[in-house]
């Protein structure tokens, strides 16, 4: 009568309704009295730890600066013995004389010759 | 039906709040809070699998919304925006678990779609009574804690926070077609893992 075949099911159908019926009656944890109250108390400290945990690693920094300042002093120079070029001896005994250049002619004024005026194109 | 409508408009949304809060309201934190901290903190227990240290990572996730809820521009869902800091928040404390215990992040977090061992399941689990207290919660969750990490995030996700494969591809940052067959592979692995709990109380010649 009926021509609509029956659909078996899986082999595993039992199983599987069990499966999710056990999983979706596992209990809700219970939620400790004092829940919120952490979070707004965590919430608010939050910054101030924020701030604590800078001032840390500030302080920490420091304290490196510190140590490295004080254990780091300048390294001494190495003198290393460095020839000196040599100079060319001069015999201060026996200079040559020195040139002297003296001026013994007597300045003669004529030869001063005062600037000629200038005038117009046809005047001399 | 008027009076669901009326209820409708009295309850602000999710970014709604976030936006009053941003403008001072510290109330809408609290409410936003109020909302989200019980499926964050299971969300996380189911992970990572330690209670104090969920709570402590759920705690952690609101600070960070407190903090930086100006940066939500609002490209996903707000409860995406939040489940993803919550699991990237878990992902590094399992990485910092991994690195006390000696296996390195190279090995703990080699991350391919065919490696099925990405990270190292947890055999030293012990489940936390306070949270399951029945024997069937506690051997779930000791299942999902030895199964690989990757894809423990996303059968939690799925199967228990009952999200959809688009918010879960948003959550993990990872390919829509990567999250569906990571989901398939965990389903199979955890099915395999609890294969002898379903034998001891059903028979194990009930189905092959």
């Amino acid at each position: 009568m009926n021509a609509v075949p029956t659909i078996p099911p899986g082999d595993d159908f039992d199983k599987q309704v069990l499966y999710r019926a056990w999983m979706q009656s596992l209990p809700s944890a219970d939620v400790p009295a004092d829940f919120d109250q952490t979070v707004l108390r965590r919430a608010a400290k939050g910054p101030l730890t924020h701030w604590w945990g800078l001032a840390i690693v500030a302080a920490f920094l420091a304290v490196i600066a510190t140590i490295t300042q004080l254990t780091d002093r300048p390294t001494p120079p190495v003198v290393s013995y460095v020839p000196a070029s040599p100079l060319p001896s001069v015999d201060l005994y026996h200079l040559p004389p020195a040139p002297v250049v003296e001026e013994t002619r007597y300045p003669d004024p004529q030869e001063v010759v005062p600037p000629r005026k200038r005038f117009g194109v046809a005047g001399y | 039906m008027s009076d669901n409508v009326a209820q409708r408009r009295t309850i602000p949304s999710d970014e709604e709040l976030l936006e009053q809060f941003l403008r001072g309201d510290e109330r809408s934190f609290v409410d936003l809070m109020g909302r989200y901290k019980e499926p964050i903190l299971s969300f996380v227990y189911r992970f990572i699998g330690d209670y104090d240290d969920a709570t402590d990572i759920a705690q952690e996730t609101f600070v960070r919304l407190y903090r930086f809820g100006h940066t939500f521009k609002g490209e996903v869902k707000f409860s995406t925006w939040l489940y993803t800091i919550a699991a990237n928040l878990s992902r590094s404390e399992l990485k910092r678990y991994r690195r006390r215990n000696g296996t390195t992040l190279k090995e703990a977090f080699r991350k391919s779609d065919d490696d099925e061992q990405w990270d190292v399941p947890d055999e030293s689990y012990r489940p936390d009574d306070s949270v399951d207290a029945t024997r069937i919660a506690q051997e779930v969750q000791k299942a999902l804690m030895r199964i690989s990490p990757s894809y423990r995030e996303m059968v939690i996700l799925r199967d228990i926070q009952q999200m959809s494969y688009e918010e879960i591809a948003a959550v993990t940052e990872t390919e829509l077609g990567t999250v569906k067959s990571r989901i398939n592979r965990g389903r199979q692995q955890l099915q395999q893992e609890l294969k002898g709990l379903y034998d001891e109380l059903f028979g194990s010649t009930t189905v092959s």
